[in-house]
């Protein structure tokens, strides 16, 4: 013990040489001094070596060099430094902090939340399977539809209506919007009107009953489909429906349209109506409806394939029934399957080939479809590759020229094939307005012929051609 | 140093102005030339310059600067080991005769006293650079820079006992490297 006491002392001789004890230990460090002699005399060397070494490592001027250009450098870095915001070493603090750290985790984390929940975007967990299952009542099975049997069917004009207007496609003239503008209903009501006033004789007496009475009378059944074995290329249909139509189908047509809010619907419900009609023709579903004949029901066996066998199943029709030539493609289908044995007929065709190729070229710039004058590929191009579109334009250049008789026929087949733009419909009405006046003169003119005229239908084609060449002349 | 750090540049000045004396001798001795010790005191308050936003009183300004002038010196020796250093003892250029130690200004003592005390000095000198490295930097920072032992602990990084116990090694080899001039230091005395 005696022996630790002494160790601890010869240890406080550096300190006490360097004056680091305290009053107390200095006190007792001097009494155990004076009895010491190994302390003494390590202090006393302790003593001399820094005397020495105080004497031997003097105390030096910095030098010229470092008080002149290295100090006017450093001074001149010291003044170029910006000095820091109170931000820095706040947050050097607040990042020093475990407190602080843990707290302005919770509050980044606490805020995040927060904000995800504002949002409605935070996940909560979902409830059980079984939950939803025992709280949600099972509804009850639709009812079953009533099974219908053709003959026990008769045509009621209730479930022809419905049925018209569930499993029928649409009528042919649809308020739609294309390219983000609305059909105007009241442009398309004028062009109903107008087409029933051209091709149904019984307007008058339709439009003086009230208004959807005609198509709910049991003695005005819906028109039953067109039989399949003679199917009409589209402008054939749209003539065959002004000529055949009867003023309850064009009741039932202004009905249905009235039904449908298309004219102040949106683009996308126009679309969706465009879609819906389009898968109903593509898949031949149901019967044509209000008089006209399904493209399903054609000759052409693959007459759900849309567009491309609509055209095939109007160039059938046109080599079975030569009717009026509409538009290019079936003016040259025609033109080439026209047989041999009709010279008569194939004349006026061939004419109204040249003047359709020519109708063409005048809306497509010149040249060949297609292409320009230089022979290069112009903005034709794309018409070329998009028989609708050479189509539209096509009638289009018709209704400038005039002809209103083959652009009636063209936005028909057009409207068959896919949709109206306003404009197109503007110049579809201004067409028939136009066959309207020219049709009036006509009954004017020869009261007789259209007595006979109205008294046995004529197949429109079969008139159109008749009257054509006439106008021609 | 919180002054300069706040922005304002003169304070910085007054800092240059107060330590540039005791860490140019400090860095001086620890790495023996002068070229090298006054690029180690320039680099020294330049990343003191550099260092002013991260600058935090958790110690005294003192001990920083030590810190950052005992690194740099530590880094400049590194380097020198790999050179011819020019010793005390080197003869001069063929103009001038004698050595380096001949030129140390006299402070007016006597001339037997002078050839003591230089002889002391040489002796001295060569026992210090004689030194280990980690005693040799606690010996110059406790007698040249006049540290406490804590805050020579602080700059190297060790504990303070450490510290003192390097210091008494220390001692204890000058001790014997002056034992021959035992007599003469106490003539001297």
């Amino acid at each position: 013990m005696i022996q630790v006491t002494v160790m601890d002392e010869h240890e406080r001789v550096l300190d006490y040489a360097y004056d680091m004890l305290a009053t107390e230990e200095k006190a007792s460090f001097e009494t155990h001094l004076a009895t010491c002699t190994r302390c003494q005399d390590e202090l006393a060397a302790m003593g001399h070596v820094r005397q020495v070494a105080k004497a031997a490592l003097p105390m030096v001027e910095p030098t010229e060099r470092l008080t002149g250009a290295l100090h006017a450098q450093l001074m001149h870095e010291a003044g170029k430094r910006q000095p820091a915001g109170k931000m820095l070493p706040f947050m050097r603090r607040v990042l020093k902090h475990p407190g602080y750290a843990a707290a302005a985790s919770v509050l980044i984390i606490g805020g995040a939340v927060g904000v995800q929940w504002s949002r409605g975007r935070l996940l909560m967990p979902a409830p059980a399977k079984s939950e939803i299952v025992a709280a949600a009542p099972v509804p009850p099975p639709p009812p079953e539809p009533p099974a219908v049997t053709p003959a026990a069917d008769a045509p009621t004009p209730v479930a022809t209506a419905e049925k018209n207007k569930v499993m029928s496609p649409q009528p042919v003239l649809k308020g739609r919007a294309m390219d983000g503008v609305a059909v105007d209903k009241k442009m398309a009501d004028d062009l109903y009107s107008a087409l029933a006033k051209d091709r149904s004789p019984r307007y008058k007496q339709e439009e003086a009953q009230p208004k959807g009475a005609s198509s709910l009378e049991p003695s005005e059944p819906a028109p039953a489909p067109a039989p399949a074995q003679a199917p009409a290329p589209a402008q054939a249909q749209a003539h065959a429906h002004a000529k055949k139509s009867s003023a309850s189908t064009e009741t039932a047509l202004r009905e249905e349209y009235a039904q449908k809010p298309r004219a102040s619907a949106g683009p996308r419900d126009a679309l969706d109506d465009v879609i819906a009609a389009d898968e109903r023709r593509n898949r031949g579903a149901g019967p044509a409806q209000h008089g006209l004949a399904s493209e399903g029901q054609s000759s052409n066996a693959a007459g759900g394939l849309g567009a491309a066998s609509q055209g095939v199943a109007q160039n059938d029709a046109v080599t079975k029934s030569p009717s009026r030539p509409t538009s290019r493609t079936e003016t040259e289908h025609r033109a080439a399957s026209m047989p041999p044995a009709a010279p008569v007929a194939a004349a006026p065709v061939q004419q109204r080939q040249v003047s359709a190729k020519a109708d063409a070229e005048a809306a497509y710039g010149g040249g060949e479809y297609g292409l320009s004058s230089n022979g290069a590929p112009g903005d034709s191009a794309a018409g070329k590759t998009d028989p609708l579109a050479a189509d539209r334009r096509h009638a289009a250049s018709l209704a400038r020229s005039g002809r209103c008789d083959e652009a009636v026929a063209l936005y028909a087949s057009i409207e068959q094939r896919g949709t109206l733009s306003a404009s197109e419909l503007k110049s579809y009405a201004g067409c028939v307005r136009t066959q309207q006046v020219s049709a009036s003169r006509k009954q004017q003119q020869a009261p007789a012929k259209a007595k006979s005229m109205k008294a046995s239908p004529v197949p429109q084609n079969a008139d159109v051609d008749s009257q054509v060449p006439a106008e021609k002349r | 140093m919180l002054r300069y750090r706040d922005g304002e540049a003169r304070a910085f000045e007054v800092l240059v102005q107060r330590h540039r004396r005791p860490i140019f001798n400090f860095v001086l001795r620890y790495v023996r030339e002068s070229a090298a010790a006054e690029d180690v005191t320039q680099d020294c308050f330049l990343r003191v310059v550099r260092s002013a936003d991260s600058y935090v009183r958790d110690a005294k300004f003192t001990t920083w600067l030590y810190t950052i002038a005992r690194n740099l010196c530590v880094d400049a020796s590194r380097r020198q080991k790999h050179r011819n250093m020019a010793s005390l003892d080197a003869p001069m250029s063929d103009e001038s005769k004698g050595s380096k130690v001949d030129h140390v200004a006299s402070q007016g003592i006597p001339v037997d006293r002078q050839v003591i005390s230089t002889e002391l000095s040489v002796r001295m000198q060569r026992a210090i650079e004689a030194l280990p490295d980690d005693q040799r930097e606690i010996f110059l920072l406790r007698e040249i820079s006049d540290l406490q032992f804590n805050e020579i602990a602080e700059i190297v990084g060790v504990p303070e006992n450490t510290v003192k116990s390097r210091m008494r090694y220390a001692l204890e080899k000058l001790r014997e490297a002056l034992r021959d001039y035992r007599d003469l230091a106490e003539a001297v005395r």
